[in-house]
């Protein structure tokens, strides 16, 4: 850790008026983005890459950073009011978000989302700022063999969601997985079920099946179920509809269990915010639900999701600043920021760069503290907007996914795979088999299929071989356990 | 139809394709491969073969909710179609004259008749994308 | 600060390319298509060669992502646009010439397809081991593996894995090739000692600094500038090597004046000192500006060399 002058000094450099200006600029440009489904925090970071060129460097990624965590929390407002997650994290918000939201309490369910967000956001930003090195080189032990592991004992806490038939689940999930294996294989880079489309080389477009089966889907089903005029696209405010400290305070456990998950899991390069939100949610429905049952409006739900979601990014910067790897696209995102102005990330960046690091963490708490009062105000106006007619909501929300996912994915291509996915998400809903199961196998697929040839590889086929990977049985124990535990409650 | 012949069918469907694909798309759209652990066609397989067990295994014992309506079928399907050529239009003529008519025909459909939320979603909206991604974002739209 | 360095920059070269311009201008926004998604190194680059050129000439340069298969989606589509100038791609030479090595049937176009405008640069690959391993060299590491049943090499794309397919052939060592999907999960692999070796492109070289990781070989036909004293596969024996160039192509059939106006312009952009910064910052290595000849050249040369890679 540098001299305390130097931390001091690069927190200073961070409570600037110049630099809160920027940091909220960001917050509202990261929630309006990340509020409209197809663009999102990742993407919103990229456009926004270039134009810091001319930024100091510390404004740039204050910048940067508002940008990032305005729109973790932006993506979430459309999950919970009209059920069209932006990002297939939200997607585990809406789950119990918008149940709650159609009951008559927008406001709870949005603030609820906000509240834990912040929380487990600056939980994770904490640990970051107090514990990186050491953290990050203890997740170096986690090679091929321990991730592989660690993803079976993730899939076997999801496997809890998978819905009232284990058949369909396990359909939907096999499903999706086979879908991730479109592209190139991962161990000898042949082309694989592309029919021609150099586009599917990379596999399908993740933002556009996440976007066409989660939110198309959704609008799609919306339309087609709409008769009688139009009505008001989010169900008005009833009495009751805050969050207390009551609210809050029930909710302790679930958050911080959430914001534990989210952490080890972003510390770990390569897993993502996806399965730390599910694996959340999954955990916090083996607990006492106190009143209303998970999947229709249970605060808990909200709160375990969000705020596992919301620690995973704070996280992903661990193995950033303390060893110089890039743990996610956010990171990788930010490592270009700062190759541009001319810093070099890597395992040196604390003694070289120590000031503007510590000016890094100055920007991420303020960063965290504009998330919560701009999202207090911008709340309020979200849900008066939405309660626009849904004949209007709607097509502006189609015309939205169809603009995202075309700018992200680079023409016209995604916007059809899109279309193909809203549709099939449509026919798996129809016949209930469960889209998450399939967006979440379709998501972690790519990566399992990588770690699974990796570990062979390391192993030499040999299971015999894995007694010298003890934290990698330790934890294939405790996904046999689990799945035990859970198929016999 | 009732909701276990339904589910029935369900798990025969997936069974059928799931067979399709072992049989003809993994011979046909993979390469085959001599050496490693992990081949292109390892995991397709494995995944193929599944569903058919797991499909058979449903249509022996078909278990959970379904919420098939033809009405809402054909509705959708209809969309999608819709949506399709929207796609094909907008290609052809961009963005900026098919997003309005687009938007202006679903708002019609879905009843709107009021003449200030037809002007919001017919110009407002697609102006406002236009703005922000052309203009503030510099990316190019269809 | 930063702006008026950068204005600076741009206004140097406004005038210093300012009178090759004047004989062929576009008639309408030119095209910078990208291979690669938003966000990465490539992206970065081709909008900041953009900015430049777009500063010097006055003309208005658009840039688009066209991401899949390494660039082979984009050049697809380029291949089939007219040659008036007005798109242009930036792509990686590995991926193109290995597709069309081993499956020219399937991709619709061929070398020819293209005008090479300039190189933009030369990606610098790296065999690298962990600072404490008990080897320094290629010989070293192939003694290891065979001393010890075997020795993990982590790849990250095919030409790698080919390189040590060869090196494995000729040698005898026995290694186990385990596959990932970038230079930072190799760095994480190396560091955390899950490999015994790992090819890197660049984000070793602070770490070599740091005294946690070592070189063993350079993997291009020429040595590193920033370690001269590593020899390259070449060197040690082996005739092979992996020289993935960063380009910029057109349609084929621009007219002559098109084609040396652009190629100009591109290498004045290429060259520009803030281009410099962020090339030597995020790919470790000098931005290059080749014109047309020896681009084409740097895609002929490597199309046989691949060929070589494949055993054919």
């Amino acid at each position: 850790m540098p001299p305390l002058e130097i931390i001091l000094a690069g927190f200073a450099d961070a409570f600037t008026l110049v630099n809160l200006a920027f940091v909220l600029a960001g917050v509202v440009m990261g929630q309006v983005v990340g509020a409209i489904p197809g663009i999102g925090p990742v993407m919103a970071m990229a456009i926004a890459i270039p134009f810091t060129f001319v930024l100091d460097p510390l404004v740039a990624i204050s910048f940067l950073v508002g940008i990032n965590k305005g729109g973790l929390f932006g993506g979430a407002i459309p999950a919970v009011l009209i059920n069209t997650p932006g990002t297939p994290d939200a997607a585990a918000t809406a789950l119990d978000g918008h149940p709650l939201a159609a009951k008559g309490r927008p406001n709870q369910a949005t603030r609820m989302a906000l509240f834990a967000s912040v929380t487990g956001d600056t939980f994770s930003d904490l640990v970051l700022i107090t514990c990186a090195a050491p953290l990050a080189t203890a997740a170096l032990m986690m090679g091929p063999v321990e991730k592989l592991a660690l993803m079976l004992f993730a899939f076997s806490v999801i496997a809890g969601l998978l819905g009232d038939s284990l058949a369909k689940g396990l359909m939907a999930a096999v499903m999706g997985l086979l879908l991730a294996t479109v592209g190139l294989d991962p161990e000898q880079s042949t082309p694989r079920f592309y029919f021609g489309y150099f586009e599917l080389y990379d596999g399908p477009p993740l933002v556009a099946v996440a976007i066409g089966m989660l939110a198309v889907a959704e609008i799609f089903r919306r339309m087609a179920g709409a008769r009688g005029g139009p009505r008001p696209a989010v169900a008005a405010s009833t009495a009751g509809d805050r969050v207390s400290w009551a609210d809050y305070w029930g909710c302790r456990w679930v958050m911080a269990r959430g914001a534990v998950i989210g952490t080890v899991l972003g510390a770990i390069p390569g897993i993502g915010s996806t399965a730390a939100a599910f694996m959340s949610y999954a955990s916090a429905r083996t607990s006492d639900p106190g009143g209303v049952p998970f999947g229709e409006g249970n605060l808990r739900g909200i709160a375990a999701t969000e705020s596992a979601n919301s620690a995973v990014m704070g996280a992903n910067l661990i193995p950033l600043l303390g060893i110089g790897i890039p743990g996610s696209i956010t990171a990788a995102l930010l490592i270009s920021a700062f190759t541009i102005h001319g810093i070099q990330p890597g395992p040196l960046l604390f003694q070289t760069q120590g000031q503007l690091i510590y000016g890094l963490f100055g920007a991420m708490l303020m960063a965290n503290l504009s998330n919560l009062l701009i999202g207090l105000v911008s709340l309020r106006a979200w849900t008066v907007a939405l309660r626009a007619p849904d004949s209007f909501i709607l097509p502006a929300a189609l015309v939205f996914c169809i603009a995202g996912v075309y700018v992200s994915t680079g023409g016209m291509f995604g916007v059809a795979v899109m279309l193909i996915s809203a549709l099939l998400g449509w026919a798996m809903g129809a016949v209930g088999l469960p889209v998450v199961a399939f967006i979440i196998a379709f998501f972690l697929g790519a990566q399992f299929e990588s770690l699974l040839s990796q570990t062979l590889v390391i192993v030499d086929g040999k299971p015999a071989a894995l007694m010298e990977h003890p934290i990698a049985l330790v934890l294939l124990l405790a996904a046999i356990g689990t799945a035990i535990w859970l198929g016999r409650r | 139809m009732g909701n276990r012949a339904a589910n029935r069918l369900t798990g025969l469907a997936v069974a059928a394709l799931a067979a399709a694909f072992w049989l003809w798309v993994i011979p046909n759209h993979s390469s085959a491969s001599d050496y490693g652990w992990m081949r292109p066609r390892t995991l397709p397989t494995i995944c193929a073969v599944s569903l058919i067990v797991l499909g058979l295994a449903h249509a022996a014992l078909p278990r959970g909710a379904m919420e098939v309506s033809g009405r809402e079928a054909l509705r959708i399907i209809g969309l999608g179609l819709g949506f399709g050529i929207a796609l094909w239009a907008m290609s052809r003529w961009g963005f900026l004259v098919i997003a309005p008519l687009g938007a202006g025909a679903l708002m019609w459909a879905l009843g709107e008749r009021r003449w200030p939320w037809l002007v919001a979603g017919i110009f407002a909206v697609p102006g406002f994308v236009w703005l922000v991604v052309e203009q503030l974002l510099q990316r190019p739209l269809p | 600060m930063r702006l008026k360095t950068f204005a600076g920059a741009a206004l140097a070269l406004a005038m210093s390319a300012g009178a090759a311009m004047a004989e062929w201008a576009p008639d309408g926004p030119v095209k910078l298509w990208i291979g690669f998604g938003a966000g990465g190194e490539t992206d970065t680059l081709g909008r900041l060669v953009a900015q430049n050129m777009s500063e010097a000439t006055g003309w208005d340069i658009v840039v688009e992502n066209k991401p899949g298969g390494g660039g082979m989606a984009m050049f697809t589509q380029l291949a089939t646009l007219p040659a008036d100038g007005r798109t242009l791609g930036m792509g990686v030479t590995m991926p193109v010439l290995v597709n069309l090595t081993i499956r020219p049937d399937e991709v619709p176009f061929d070398l020819d397809s293209f005008d090479y405008l300039s190189t933009v640069a030369l990606a610098q690959l790296a065999l690298v081991a962990p600072a404490n391993a008990p080897y320094d060299d290629l010989a070293g590491l192939i003694e290891h593996a065979k001393a010890s049943d075997g020795a993990l090499v982590g790849f990250d794309a095919k030409p790698q894995e080919l390189l040590m397919q060869f090196v494995d052939k000729q040698a005898g060592a026995g290694f186990r090739l385990v596959s990932t999907k970038s230079s930072a999960e190799n760095v994480q692999n190396l560091l955390g000692g899950h490999v015994d070796a790992a090819f890197v492109a660049g984000a070793h070289i602070p770490y070599l600094e740091s005294g946690e990781l070592k070189m063993l070989a350079s993997a291009n036909a020429s040595r590193h500038s920033y370690a001269p004293d590593v020899a390259t596969v070449q060197e040690q024996g082996f005739e092979i090597y992996v020289d993935p160039w960063f380009y910029i192509a057109a349609p084929a059939g621009l007219p002559d004046e098109a084609k040396t106006a652009l190629a100009d312009a591109l290498a004045a952009a290429i060259t520009a000192d803030p281009t410099k910064e962020v090339v030597m910052n995020a790919m470790h290595t000098e931005p290059s500006g080749d014109g047309p000849e020896a681009t084409k050249a740097r895609l002929t040369d490597g199309l046989v060399n691949v060929g070589k890679l494949f055993g054919q």
